[in-house]
């Protein structure tokens, strides 16, 4: 798209020479998701798959829930009767995901109000994770919390804040966030 | 490129990953039941002479998973439960929402063996 603009321009307007069109492209440039995972505002998850296992989704961490995951998930107790603790569930998920499981939504998956945020929780049990959804199949995990921290819905107003808030500082091509409510518009 | 991964010791992780797999097989088992015969949660619930709360706690891990639940719950859905241990590499190792491939009929039920774990087992 910019090189079509950039042609475009420079075939209407001689004057605007190369160096300058260079220039614009450069301080317009929006990334990628690729980009922000090659330059570490973003890390790519890669769960340990079987060797005949393939990814069909991808999950993304920022530096800063990759670093809750290990600092206090990875702590956090199992609950009388639970099989797996926090960790595993949430370990769990992330595979089921990125291997291409069916969600439930509500169960698994579902998108948070307002809606208009387009702010999407995965869930286990016990585990909350927030994020959004830049492309189809493509979920950027920003933060976590423990059921338990967050028992109503008023209590997710901080966390939807800070998706929306790391969402708006990275220069992702626009739009930033897949817009719809439904499952199959995200997965 | 920046990647990250959730390290689970690899013996955990294979309760956990075995974990998974019969709660996955178990929802996909009721949502086809549902679609083919109405089997709901409280069907299953009212053939077991138990309270749905039980089964959905069951089937989304709230609760933890014996053998006897899981034969239970595979008998109120009509289907067998066999026990699959693929050498690794396998294919039917491969994604476990795909169909797996034919596979001869072997052994096994499940048993009503009280509070033992599961130890493999696809639906």
């Amino acid at each position: 798209m910019w090189y079509y603009l950039c042609e475009r321009l420079t075939q209407r307007m001689p004057a605007l020479r190369s160096r300058e069109i260079l220039i614009w492209r450069v301080l317009t440039y929006m990334a990628t998701l690729e980009h922000l995972i090659a330059t570490g505002k973003l890390k790519k998850h890669e769960p340990d798959l079987e060797d005949a296992e393939l990814p069909e989704r991808v999950v993304c961490f920022t530096p800063e829930l990759d670093t809750w995951l290990y600092d206090v998930l990875r702590i956090a107790s199992r609950d009388r009767g639970r099989d797996l603790t926090p960790f595993e569930q949430t370990e769990q998920i992330f595979y089921d995901f990125v291997i291409g499981r069916p969600m439930a939504y509500s169960i698994h998956i579902r998108q948070l109000d307002p809606l208009r945020q387009h702010v999407w929780e995965l869930k286990t049990t016990d585990v909350r994770i927030l994020g959004w959804f830049p492309k189809k199949a493509h979920f950027v995990a920003v933060c976590g919390a423990l059921k338990k921290v967050i028992p109503r819905a008023k209590h997710y107003a901080p966390l939807i804040n800070s998706v929306v808030d790391f969402r708006a500082t990275l220069d992702l091509d626009e739009p930033k966030s897949i817009e719809g409510a439904t499952l199959n518009v995200v997965l | 490129m920046s990647s990250s991964k959730l390290h689970l010791d690899k013996r955990r992780r294979s309760y956990v990953r075995l974990m998974g797999e019969v709660r996955h097989a178990l929802n996909q088992a009721l949502a086809e039941e549902g679609i083919k015969r109405g089997v709901t949660c409280t069907s299953i619930a009212r053939l077991l002479g138990k309270h749905k709360s039980f089964v959905s706690r069951k089937l989304n891990g709230t609760s933890n998973m014996t053998f006897e639940t899981l034969a239970d719950l595979a008998f109120a859905l009509d289907r067998p439960v066999k026990v699959l241990l693929p050498e690794r590499g396998d294919d039917s190792a491969a994604n476990s929402n795909h169909p797996p491939p034919p596979v001869p009929e072997t052994k096994t039920t499940a048993t009503n063996d009280g509070d033992n774990r599961i130890l493999a087992t696809a639906i």
